[in-house]
């Protein structure tokens, strides 16, 4: 949507963030925590784990040379074969309300079948109180990596003032960009169209 | 799941990996060499988008051949082992006349981020790894094309995502949906 424009694209089923639901996928509060332990939340992220959940051409012309036939007949056999490598992108917001602070980091979760590992991409800190960054207290860790569940830590704060909303990104999804053509034949590369007739993949370059 | 386009579909531009085809002959990976694919950027490449010919419609004389797009790359391997997140801004101007005519598109690494499980993968290191890289293969078409790496030959995966951008167009998915319609009558005046 182009800022400032007054008017409704009617009919353009323009799929915004959603569908205009947001992404937001995850939050807490410490409010009420009496405990002088770490509040903490585990939530599981919105992972494609599977191969199987992605759809593959199944005809025409050369479709097994197809990278996305290829990438199911055996993706990642060190995993088994119906295991799926992705990435997703998060962002994390965690805020204070006592020691006021806020922070924001942008991380990136790595699926991977020796056990995945979390990288920091990006840190955004405002104008806090010295108090709420008096320690580091605001982490994320693979809980389980079997089921893509992520541990969040925020005590920056007192320890009933912390806050933490997690935002989806990107990345991970399972389902792939096929259009209104669907599964059906390609011929060249998976029929991935959205409003055009194109394949949205080729084949290898040779 | 498909938290990001509504239960009708992804955002997964491509994905592949170099095991299989490897197997298969005929390409560089088998003697060692990189392997390479193409995808497509999700636009009106055709360029069958029309703005209103109504001066007041804020749309009036809008340029629907320009487009930026926000992609992720997340690549991995197995042997080697390790993953590499990208983040790419490509956009994409055609201009039909003027001096300035002609296509351009151009594509920017944004930042990205490396974890290597084996100290080999994608070049070893402490820095990022220079697989994958992106180039322009076709401006008109919008075709990128993807050189993958980093692991060995036959131990490369890739997925592309598509994080945000131009995409004018439904993200229709596996239900069979009609070209959207693109209504630029006025509803409304400017917001001053």
């Amino acid at each position: 949507m182009i800022v400032g424009m007054d008017k409704i694209k009617r009919g353009n089923k323009m799929a915004l963030i959603a569908h205009g639901q947001g992404a937001l996928i995850a939050h807490f509060s410490a409010e009420g925590n009496t405990s002088a332990d770490l509040k903490k939340m585990d939530f599981v992220v919105p992972m494609g784990r599977v191969i199987d959940s992605v759809i593959k051409p199944t005809s025409g012309t050369n479709y097994t040379a197809d990278p996305v036939y290829l990438w199911k007949a055996s993706a990642h056999a060190d995993g088994g074969n119906n295991y799926r490598m992705g990435a997703i992108k998060l962002g994390i917001h965690a805020t204070g309300s006592y020691y006021h602070g806020q922070e924001y980091k942008e991380f990136i979760y790595f699926k991977h079948f020796n056990g995945g590992n979390i990288q920091t991409l990006s840190t955004q800190t405002g104008d806090n109180n010295s108090s709420f960054n008096s320690n580091t207290n605001f982490s994320l860790a693979i809980q389980t990596a079997s089921t893509d569940t992520l541990r969040i830590t925020q005590n920056k704060d007192y320890r009933n003032a912390n806050e933490v909303k997690v935002y989806y990104l990107g990345g991970g999804c399972d389902v792939t960009f096929t259009g209104r053509n669907g599964v059906s034949a390609s011929g060249l590369g998976s029929k991935a169209a959205d409003y055009d007739e194109r394949y949205y993949q080729s084949f290898w370059i040779v | 799941m498909a938290l990001i386009g509504g239960g009708q579909g992804g955002k997964l531009l491509a994905v592949a990996n170099s095991n299989t085809y490897a197997s298969n002959g005929g390409h560089n990976g088998s003697n060692g060499g990189a392997m390479q694919f193409d995808f497509y950027l999700p636009i009106d490449y055709a360029d069958t988008r029309t703005a209103g010919t109504n001066t007041m419609d804020v749309e009036y004389g809008f340029a629907t051949t320009y487009s930026c797009h926000y992609i992720a790359t997340s690549s991995s391997g197995s042997y080697y082992w390790g993953n590499t997140w990208k983040e790419f801004l490509i956009h994409r101007q055609i201009i039909s006349g003027g001096s300035a005519q002609g296509n351009h598109m151009q594509i920017h690494e944004i930042r990205d981020v490396t974890y290597r499980g084996h100290s080999s993968w994608n070049g070893g290191g402490s820095g990022d790894g220079s697989y994958p890289t992106l180039a322009v293969q076709s401006a008109t078409n919008g075709q990128i094309r993807v050189t993958m790496g980093g692991d060995y030959f036959n131990s490369n995966n890739i997925e592309i995502y598509y994080l945000g951008g131009s995409a004018e167009s439904a993200w229709v998915g596996n239900t069979p949906q009609a070209h959207p319609i693109y209504d630029t009558s006025i509803e409304g005046a400017w917001i001053e």
